[in-house]
Parts: structure tokens; C-alpha cells; sequence
């Protein structure tokens, strides 16, 4: 929050156009561009659904539980992505100190966690099918195990009542030494022996892969891609109106300390 | 505009016409110090956080200590199990190799086969259902202990490669071929 030093006016302006100036709250998180942006996505997954389920051929060794990777790269992606960005945000808060940074870092931070909750659960059942098991302590899934801790401890640590400042800055530092796991998580596959396959995109997009196969997988990365992006647009609203409102709610606290030298308000 | 004089009066308050502007949306007439005091009013988030993360910060040392161990050698591939027989004896571990085609019978508690990895062969009996992608060339990890010259698995896990292929008649008869050739090279 930060404080204009010039005079108030003494009558409200219309709307303020001030970016983090206060101006009354709006009632809900979405807009024009987030509204465009679900519909996409929506249209997205409508579209992603069809072609991975229906149109894509079986693979030969796979068989159907091929299509469970236009789910599972498409989901960790995102979450990579989310926590890059929560890097990005939290360098720089502690260069800009501003609380822009600090809760989009903290909101995709949230985002992350739901989407790589999500690639452990359909990895695991694919595991179940491919594998034999649901899990084994082997490099990919133990790096990936650290790396969700790691963030749902990032979320715990913003959770724990302190002023805003000490929590951006301590989260900050968490959210920029988190992201160095996700390159030893990409590549434990490489550097170690174990049960999961090797990096199908970023890297080795598999060369064999074509046709629907390859066009349906770059589908889901881009849906996936479009729904972290309203989802955490939404999510950073959100998290920005529940500041303004404890801000609000100690203002109004103090404007009826002081009312209440002056006149009996009515209850 | 019913500007309430006490508060946008007061100088020291940038907010305060933008207090009184809001009031006429809402009902921001001032309320008791609970609403203020909403946050301090539940220690038990504060609790519940610091819960959440020692048991985050438990579970990623114990992930960290059992489980890079297990992962740092999640296998041995055939020859270097084969190699070192004498001191893995007696000892529960991972052995990874392909299964050499024709050797596959199966047994009345599962199936025998042969692995083979790096030109060393060992043969093995399964004790339960092989997966549902078992089969002749399929690289698999097997779970178990050596059983004199015999590894005695239990647990058979397939090791997927990252290509995919269209299932498509004319490259499964190429695969099998490259199996073939793979198998006689």
C-alpha cells in the first residue's frame, strides 16, 4: 500500500484510472479479456477432448492409455511454467518491492500446485496401466515429489500471520530457490536410471511422433497453456481485492473511532 | 454529496473522500473493531500454517534421505547385476533388461523368462501376473532376489520408451523385425 503524499481532494474523483489507486472495489474478477480467455479454453478443452479421446489412433505400444499423455504433458507444462513465473514475480518483488509482484507470484505459485497435483495424479494412473504401479521412489518421481512439497510449502509459509512485507520477502526468496528443481526434476530423467520415460517436449519432442499424435499433444500444452492463464488472472484479482479489503476494513475501523467523537451513528 | 465533515475534513486522511464515496454503495457505516480484528480473532490459521509446513518440511527430509537413496541406483541392468552377483546374494534389488523373445513359459504361479541386457543373460521366474505390456523385447525392471543362478522376481515394471507410434500393422511388423535383428545383434 502506498500512501500519496499530494492533498486529497475533497470530493471523490469519478473513477479513479490510477492502476493501484483506491477506487470503490468491483464486484467481480472477470473482464472482457478474461471473459474471451475462458471461453477459449473452454472451446480448447471441448476441442482437446475430442481429438485426444476420438480422433487420435491408439498407439502401437501404448495402446489407448497413449492418450493420458495429452493430459500429463500439457498439465506438468503449465505447472513449469507457473512456477517460473512465480520466480520472475518474486526476483522481482525484492527488486521493485511492489505488491503486484508478490501476489502474482503467490497466485501462480497456487495455480502451479493445482496443475502439478494434477500431473502426479493422471501420471500415476498411467504409471498403474504402463508400469504395473502407481509408484515407485525412482529419480523422476522423487524429484517431483520435492518439487511439490517445495511449493505447497510456499504456500504454507504465506499462510503463517505476519506483516505483508516480511511475508512477500521470505516467500520471494522461497519462490526463487523453488524453481532451481524444476531443470534437476526435467532432467532426472537423463541423469539417472529409472522407470520414467524420457522428456517428450522441451528438448526430444519424439521424432516419431506425428501426425494427430504430435498435433493433439501441442493442443493440450496450448489449452493448458490458455487455462493457467485465466485461472491466474483470476486467482491475482482475487488475491488483490482480499488486500484491499483488509485495507478497507482497517480504514473503516479507524473512520468510526473517529466518527465516534463526533456523532452517535446509528447502529 | 453528504460528505461526513468529520472524516473528510481530517487531513491526515487521504482516504477519506473516497470513505464516504464508497458508503454510498455500501453499507460501510462503521462497523465494531471485530471486523478489523477478523485476523487476529482466529489464531488457529497461524497454527494450522505452521502445522502445514512442518509436516511439508518432515515429509521433504524424509523424501530427501529414503528416497534419493532408493533413486541414486533405482537399478542394475543385467551384466552389471550378473557381475556382482556374489555380493548382491541375499540382497533385494532392481534388475533392468529385455526380455529375450521365445523364452517367455508360463509357470503355475506366473511366468520364467530370460533378461537380457549387454550381452549377459539371467534367467528368471515371476511369481504373479505379468503386466499387461509383458512381452518378448519389452524392456522391464524386475523386483526380486537371486535365487542361486535364478532371479526370483515379484514384481515385474515395464519401462516405456518415449516413442509413440500410431498403431499402424505395417510398423508393428517393423518393430518386430528391429526386435528380431536386435535380438540376433
Amino acid at each position: 500500500m502506498t500512501i500519496d503524499p499530494t492533498p486529497v481532494a475533497p470530493v471523490a474523483p469519478p473513477v479513479d484510472v490510477s492502476p493501484s489507486g483506491r477506487r470503490p472495489a468491483p464486484t467481480s474478477t472477470s473482464s472482457r479479456a478474461t471473459r474471451i480467455l475462458g471461453a477459449l479454453s473452454l472451446a480448447g478443452i471441448v476441442a482437446l477432448a475430442v481429438f485426444g479421446l476420438a480422433i487420435t489412433p491408439p498407439d502401437a505400444q501404448l495402446g489407448e492409455t497413449i492418450r493420458i499423455l495429452y493430459m500429463h504433458v500439457p498439465t506438468v507444462s503449465a505447472a513449469y511454467v507457473a512456477f517460473i513465473v512465480t520466480a520472475v514475480g518474486s526476483v522481482l518483488y525484492l527488486w521493485k518491492r511492489s505488491e503486484f509482484w508478490d501476489l502474482l507470484a503467490a497466485s501462480s505459485a497456487e495455480v502451479g500446485v493445482l496443475f502439478f497435483a494434477l500431473t502426479i495424479f493422471n501420471g500415476m494412473l498411467w504409471g498403474k496401466i504402463t508400469w504395473g504401479v502407481f509408484w515407485r521412489w525412482e529419480p523422476r518421481l522423487t524429484t517431483t515429489t520435492v518439487l511439490f512439497l517445495t511449493y505447497l510449502g510456499y504456500l504454507a509459509v504465506r499462510r503463517i500471520p505476519t506483516s505483508v512485507r516480511t511475508r512477500a520477502t521470505v516467500s520471494a526468496v522461497i519462490g526463487i530457490l523453488a524453481v532451481v528443481n524444476i531443470p534437476i526434476t526435467h532432467k532426472a530423467v537423463d541423469w539417472w536410471r529409472g522407470l520414467h520415460q524420457e522428456k517428450t517436449i522441451f528438448g526430444t519432442v519424439d521424432p516419431e511422433m506425428q501426425g494427430t499424435q504430435l498435433f493433439t499433444a501441442y493442443l493440450g500444452l496450448t489449452v493448458f497453456l490458455l487455462l493457467f492463464a485465466w485461472l491466474v488472472i483470476h486467482r491475482f484479482r482475487l488475491a488483490w481485492l482480499t488486500e484491499r479489503a483488509e485495507e478497507r476494513s482497517l480504514d473503516d475501523a479507524i473512520a468510526a473511532r473517529r466518527a465516534e467523537g463526533v456523532e452517535e451513528v446509528a447502529p | 454529496m453528504d460528505v461526513n465533515p468529520s472524516v473528510a475534513d481530517d487531513p491526515e486522511s487521504p482516504d477519506a473522500a473516497e470513505v464516504t464515496s464508497a458508503s454510498e454503495r455500501l453499507d460501510l457505516r462503521p462497523r465494531t473493531a471485530q471486523h478489523a480484528a477478523d485476523r487476529s480473532r482466529r489464531p488457529w490459521r497461524a497454527g494450522l500454517a505452521v502445522g502445514a509446513l512442518v509436516l511439508v518440511v518432515g515429509a521433504l527430509v524424509a523424501v530427501l534421505v529414503t528416497g534419493l537413496r532408493d533413486a541414486s541406483t533405482f537399478f542394475y541392468n543385467v551384466d552389471e547385476a550378473a557381475a556382482r552377483q556374489d555380493d548382491l546374494t541375499g540382497e533385494r534389488f532392481r534388475m533392468q533388461g529385455n526380455v529375450v523373445p521365445g523364452s517367455v513359459t508360463t509357470t503355475e504361479d506366473g511366468v520364467s523368462f530370460v533378461i537380457t541386457y549387454a550381452g549377459a543373460e539371467v534367467p528368471a521366474d515371476h511369481v504373479g501376473d505379468p503386466p499387461e505390456l509383458f512381452g518378448p523385447q519389452i524392456p522391464v525392471v524386475l523386483e526380486g532376489t537371486f535365487e542361486g543362478d535364478r532371479f526370483a522376481s515379484d514384481e515385474i515394471l515395464i519401462r516405456h520408451d518415449n516413442t509413440y507410434d500410431e498403431a499402424n500393422p505395417d510398423r508393428i511388423q517393423q518393430a518386430e523385425q528391429d526386435a528380431q535383428q536386435g535380438a540376433a545383434g
